[in-house]
């Protein structure tokens, strides 16, 4: 199974698709650097020369994942494409190359599908991240890092939102974290919709697509039914999420785990 | 019919895949291209289909210079690395959708293509359903079924079985009798031998040798490597 | 004999390119269902608490599905809402665009191209083909609109009633008088289309069909985000032409620069289909 797991893994992020995605990625949160982070710089040390009495600027507003710009917006909209463009044909690809019969007579079915969905998982979530961290990154060496208070309303963060009582203390690095890892996982299982689709799907460009379609279409069931809070495109950004909408994501997240449990599943049946 | 390869030369990717290439080919002949894997074998044949553009160097092919005077050559059919037809239609139905761009043939000479590869002209198995070599004789059939003027055939025998390979043969005598011009590339030393009036040897993008089957003299050489 | 060839080659690309993705056509038929009933459902409520006089016609369902949004003031703490009616529909119809051209170029395109003997009589086919692939869509959405407007108001309404247009678009002093609104809100839309998916088809024959679907939905979303003229999304959003809104996107501009976008990646893909080696 390491084998396994180490080929698909190698497959995943050694290739040149990788690249691009994880270069787009962190070239939006670079041009949301050079055009929106750089005038806080400015106001921030034009306040310092100044005897202007004003509330503290700090990296955590200069971080992508909670600010309200168009690059935030970009970013959010597209990952699902960026996620699944380095291996989300994988499986189709080894499929109709016929290298699936290759790797199959090598090793227990079992193990190769396993790998592979856990590959989807991984690259999925990196190439979420990987932006995020260094927009934090970036972020945390331009600023101070002060401790946010809520009653300077500079932040999109309120009580109604979870975990706001951990960004509004001396930890809010842990809130980073915590939104980091929750995009990771979210992002991760979607990207493995591109397995679940494989099954289905027999045009290498409508399965790479599919996590994309799936999000945007729960946003245009959400937009007319139940709010759009309530769906990946919106809760991917964690600041945005309420408690009551909670229960909503869950159940979103449990149903991606099911949905790559039945992958695997498929993966019994007759390699043609 | 008449094909003048000159100077040719094309690199893709900083990797030279053809270089200084320069033969000529007549009509009624079979001409055989051996090569190892990546020696250039099938990027002559596309080059000579039209398929790929040589950043130096002319084609003539009756005249007309290719890229230049003619997009194409006027009358080829080519298999070229994997048959590939619409997946949901039968054999004929493929077969008839590509010869109703010129309308030269009629059903009947397409179905009589599709037997003399082995095929059965009124399968009602789709194309996806096709063995490997089921396609890789449609693929042939294909090639020929508008009798051209150029046939090019890349791996004829692949996944052929005996009488498959007989077939091909036969074909390949029909069709030189016929006048036709016809270039194969094939890995089967003997094979080769056998089809071809004169051979070819290509390295890394070079024509390396070139010997005329049946004395087996050789006219022009070469040697890059040691075989 | 030319002539007969692109006609084959149109014909063949019709019916793999439009014919046989009948399904895409069906999830467009049920997507404008789904818009115009929820809109028509949301109408009936506000119609019901007297905040509209009368109930929205067929103009108003087309406005309803190609409006896009006002434009966006970002002030830092507004939440950006996609205009997901308009959004669906172009990201729809470039991810039916999408990968038709290279798909057919892999499968049947070298038989084709070498029987046909011309890289730009197969170029111009799928040309035509992505024309009338755009073009089909929107006759798809108007079909259904028009039913539901003959089956629901029994007429064809070619104006827009104002207070559905301040309710819903924040519209007010709508002026359809001078026939540019009908110019803004079906012909632009359907021009603007054409020019994107021109621009996605050339892209795809460069870059790869995946990536060049990733940057006409980067436009897009940009596109609504930003009001920009730079931004081609914004053209084919017709809350922002200046029939609608004050320093809006003028009608002029929008018709140039698309025609543009459309002749330069024509001649662009004949250009470059023409210098692509076939592999």
């Amino acid at each position: 199974m390491k084998a396994i797991l180490k080929m698909e893994l190698i497959r995943a992020f050694r290739n040149k698709l990788m690249f691009f995605s994880l270069i787009s990625g962190c070239g939006i949160v670079i041009m949301y650097y050079i055009f929106s982070v750089t005038k806080y710089i400015k106001s921030f040390y034009s306040i310092l020369n100044s005897d202007i009495a004003s509330d503290p600027l700090s990296a955590n507003l200069c971080w992508i994942g909670t600010a309200y710009d168009r690059y935030t917006v970009l970013y959010f909209f597209i990952i699902p494409i960026l996620a699944a463009i380095p291996y989300g044909a994988s499986l189709y690809m080894d499929k109709k190359d016929g290298y699936i019969n290759n790797i199959l007579i090598k090793t227990d079915r079992k193990n190769y599908f396993f790998a592979k969905l856990i590959t989807y998982f991984i690259s999925g979530g990196v190439i979420a991240t990987i932006p995020l961290i260094l927009s934090y990154i970036l972020a945390i060496i331009s600023l101070p890092s002060i401790r946010p208070y809520a009653e300077y309303s500079l932040y999109n963060i309120y009580s109604v939102n979870i975990f706001s009582n951990i960004f509004y203390s001396n930890y809010t690095f842990v809130y980073i974290i915590i939104f980091i890892v929750f995009d990771f996982i979210l992002f991760g299982l979607i990207n493995c919709l591109c397995m679940v689709f494989t099954y289905w799907e027999e045009n290498r460009f409508a399965i790479v697509l599919t996590p994309f379609i799936i999000c945007y279409g729960l946003h245009m069931v959400g937009q007319y039914f139940i709010g759009t809070d309530k769906t990946p495109l919106t809760y991917a950004r964690l600041n945005v999420v309420s408690s009551e909408d909670l229960i909503y994501i869950i159940g979103e997240l449990l149903i991606l785990v099911l949905l790559a449990i039945v992958s695997l599943r498929k993966g019994k049946k007759d390699v043609l | 019919m008449n094909i003048k390869i000159s100077n040719v030369n094309k690199t893709i990717k900083k990797a030279v895949i053809l270089e200084n290439i320069n033969l000529e080919f007549e009509s009624g002949r079979i001409y055989g291209l051996r090569g190892s894997n990546g020696s250039g074998k099938t990027m002559l044949m596309r080059a000579i289909c039209g398929l790929i553009i040589p950043e130096s160097g002319e084609i003539n092919i009756d005249g007309d210079i290719l890229g230049k005077d003619i997009s194409f050559p006027k009358s080829i059919g080519a298999l070229i690395e994997n048959p590939s037809f619409i997946s949901s239609y039968t054999g004929f139905r493929n077969l008839k959708l590509l010869a109703s761009i010129q309308n030269k043939i009629s059903d009947d000479e397409i179905r009589d293509a599709i037997k003399s590869v082995g095929l059965t002209p009124d399968d009602k198995r789709t194309f996806r359903k096709y063995s490997l070599g089921m396609k890789q004789r449609l693929g042939i059939a294909c090639a020929i079924m508008e009798n051209p003027d150029i046939i090019i055939l890349d791996e004829p025998v692949n996944a052929l079985d005996e009488n498959g390979i007989e077939l091909v043969r036969k074909i390949l005598k029909e069709q030189k009798e016929k006048g036709a011009l016809i270039i194969i590339a094939c890995h089967d030393k003997t094979e080769l031998e056998y089809l071809s009036d004169e051979i070819y040897e290509i390295y890394e993008g070079k024509i390396t040798n070139h010997f005329i089957v049946g004395d087996k003299s050789k006219i022009s050489e070469e040697i890059v490597h040691e075989a | 004999m030319s002539y007969k060839i692109i006609k084959k080659l149109v014909k063949y690309d019709l019916y793999w390119g439009i014919l046989n993705k009948w399904k895409k056509y069906l999830v467009m038929l049920i997507l404008s269902l789904i818009i115009t009933f929820v809109f028509i459902k949301n109408s009936q409520f506000y119609y019901r608490l007297d905040k509209l006089d009368s109930m929205p016609g067929f103009l108003d369902y087309i406005m309803n599905m190609f409006h896009g949004m006002k434009n966006f003031i970002s002030d830092g703490n507004t939440q950006f809402e996609i205009p997901v009616e308009w959004m669906a529909f172009h990201l729809f119809v470039a991810f039916a665009i999408g990968n038709y051209i290279i798909d057919d170029l892999e499968k049947c395109g070298i038989n084709i191209i070498t029987r046909v003997r011309s890289r730009n009589k197969w170029i111009i086919s799928k040309i035509i083909w992505n024309v009338v692939a755009v073009l089909c869509f929107y006759l798809v959405v108007y079909i259904v609109n028009i039913i539901i407007a003959l089956s629901i108001t029994g007429k064809l309404q070619l104006s827009l009633t104002q207070s559905v247009c301040s309710k819903f678009f924040e519209l007010n002093n709508v002026n359809m008088e001078s026939g540019n609104g009908l110019l803004a809100i079906i012909i632009l839309p359907i021009l603007s289309s054409l020019a994107i998916s021109q621009m996605q088809m050339f892209l795809s024959l460069i870059l790869k069909p995946i990536i060049s679907f990733l940057m006409i939905a980067s436009i897009l979303i940009l596109s609504a985000y930003s009001m920009s003229p730079y931004l081609i999304g914004n053209y084919s959003m017709v809350q922002r032409s200046e029939i609608f809104m004050k320093d809006g996107i003028s009608i002029l501009t929008a018709t140039i620069v698309n025609i543009t976008i459309i002749i330069v990646s024509v001649i662009g893909s004949i250009v470059y289909f023409n210098r692509k080696d076939i592999i």
